[in-house]
C-alpha cells in the first residue's frame, strides 16, 4: 500500500495512525475536533478505499463510481471502529467496505435494468415461491404464485421475466467470493457419489474449474438428481438464483467444452 | 391428447440468438402454467440442444426451431444443415445435462438432398411440467 510505503511525505503510516482511532473514539459526539479527525482519516485511508474500488472495476461501473461507494463504506468504518475489540482498522475496513461495493452492485443491478414496478412483483414472488414450495412439495406455478398474490398472472409472467432475464453478472461474480465461505463445508473436495458416474473423468477438471457454489448447485442437480427448488433450499438461496446460477455455468462450461 | 399449436423460429446458428430461443421457450412453458423448475429446466434445456446444433452448423447456417406446445407438454425440434456428416455424442458431460433436464431427447441425422449443405442435424425434446403429476 502506497501509503505505508511513504515514509518521506506527509502522509502518516497505518501505524501512527492507530492511536487516532482511539482518539476519536474518546471524543463525545459532538464535538468539533472530530469531523476534523474523521477528515484526516478518511484522507488517509482513501487509497485503500480506491484498491479495493480497483479490483470491482471492468464489471460494468464506472471506476469513480466505486471509488465514491468505496469511500462511504470507509467513512462508514471509520465510524463503526471499535479499537478496543483488538482487530486493526484495516482488517475491520476492507469486510465493510467491499461490502458496500457489492450493496451497490446488487442495488443497481436492479434499478438500472427494472422498472419498480416488476421489482417489487419479482419480491413479492420470491415470498410466495418461499411459501408455497413447502406445501405443494415442488415449485410454484405462474398461476398458483397469481392466485396466492392476487395478482394478475400477466404481471406475474412479466416478474418472472424479468428474473430470468436481469443481468445479475456483475453481482453473481461477486458473490463467487462469499460462496466458499458459505458452502465450503456443504460439498468437499471430491465427491464422493460423483465418483461413481461414468462421467467423472470427463466432468470432474471441469467442476475443478468453477467456484464451489457453482459446482454445488451443478452436482447436486446433475449428479444427485435434486430439483432447483430442492437445492435452493439445501445451499440456502433462492430457486431463481439456482436458476441463473445454473443457467450461466452451463454456457461457462460449454464454452470451455468448445474451447478445448 | 389435445391438439398442439405450434410455434417456429428461424434464427441465424450464432451464440447471440440463443437468448431469444431460451426465452421464447420459457415464456411458452409459463403461457402453459408449468411450475418454476420445469419452467427453468426447460429453458436450459433448449439453450443446451441449441449449442450442441450450433457448433455441428455450416457457416451462415439458418437454426430452426419447432415448438409444439400442449396442456401438459412442449415438445421442441431444433434442427440445423451441417456440411459434414455430424455426430451427435452422447457420452458427453453436455448430453448428460440435456437428459437431465428434458423427459425425453432424441437425435436425427438425415442427408438433404438437393441441398447445398450435405445434411440435417436435428435433437429433439420434451418436456412435462412436475406440477403436472401432482394434479
Amino acid at each position: 500500500m502506497s501509503v505505508t510505503e511513504d515514509h518521506t511525505g506527509s502522509a502518516p503510516t497505518f501505524e501512527e495512525l492507530a492511536p487516532r482511532f482511539a482518539e476519536l473514539a474518546g471524543l463525545a459526539e459532538d464535538d468539533p475536533r472530530r469531523a476534523q479527525l474523521r477528515a484526516e482519516l478518511v484522507t488517509a485511508y482513501l487509497p485503500l478505499a480506491r484498491t479495493l474500488a480497483r479490483r470491482f472495476a471492468n464489471r460494468g461501473e464506472a471506476l469513480d463510481d466505486l471509488v465514491q461507494v468505496a469511500t462511504v463504506g470507509l467513512i462508514g468504518a471509520i465510524d463503526r471502529f471499535d479499537p478496543d475489540r483488538g482487530v486493526d482498522f484495516v482488517g475491520f475496513a476492507v469486510p465493510t467496505i467491499t461490502g458496500e461495493i457489492r450493496r451497490h452492485f446488487r442495488d443497481s443491478a436492479w434499478s438500472l435494468r427494472v422498472p419498480r414496478r416488476t421489482k417489487e412483483t419479482y419480491a413479492a414472488i420470491q415470498a410466495a415461491i418461499a411459501e408455497l414450495t413447502p406445501t405443494l412439495q415442488r415449485s410454484p406455478t405462474p398461476g398458483e404464485l397469481a392466485s396466492h398474490l392476487d395478482l394478475p398472472v400477466e404481471q406475474v409472467r412479466e416478474g418472472l421475466r424479468a428474473a430470468y432475464a436481469y443481468r445479475s453478472g456483475s453481482l453473481d461474480k461477486l458473490l463467487h467470493e462469499d460462496a466458499t465461505q458459505t458452502l465450503g463445508s456443504t460439498m468437499g473436495e471430491e465427491d464422493p457419489e460423483l465418483e461413481q458416474v461414468d462421467l467423472r473423468q470427463t466432468v470432474q477438471p471441469l467442476l475443478r474449474t468453477l467456484p464451489e457454489r457453482e459446482r454445488t448447485v451443478v452436482v447436486l442437480r446433475f449428479f444427485h438428481g435434486m430439483s432447483q427448488s430442492q437445492i435452493a433450499s439445501r445451499v440456502g438461496v433462492s430457486q431463481m438464483q439456482i436458476s441463473r446460477i445454473l443457467s450461466r455455468t452451463l454456457a461457462r462450461l460449454r464454452d470451455q467444452i468448445t474451447d478445448g | 391428447m389435445d391438439r398442439p399449436s405450434t410455434v417456429e423460429m428461424r434464427v441465424e446458428a450464432a451464440p447471440e440468438y440463443l437468448i431469444v430461443l431460451r426465452n421464447v421457450a420459457a415464456d411458452l412453458a409459463m403461457g402453459r402454467d408449468f411450475d418454476l423448475d420445469s419452467i427453468s429446466d426447460f429453458r436450459i434445456a433448449v439453450d443446451e440442444a441449441c449449442a450442441i446444433l450450433l457448433r455441428l452448423a455450416e457457416p451462415k447456417a439458418v437454426l430452426r426451431c419447432l415448438f409444439h406446445v400442449r396442456t401438459d407438454e412442449i415438445r421442441v425440434h431444433v434442427e440445423v444443415p451441417c456440411s459434414e456428416r455430424p455426430v451427435i455424442a452422447q457420452d458427453t458431460f453436455t448430453w448428460h445435462v440435456l437428459t437431465t433436464l428434458a423427459d425425453s431427447v432424441t437425435t436425427n441425422v438425415t442427408e438433404a438432398a438437393g441441398h447445398s449443405a450435405g445434411f440435417l442435424a436435428s435433437i429433439e425434446l420434451t418436456k412435462k411440467p412436475v406440477s403436472a403429476a401432482t394434479e
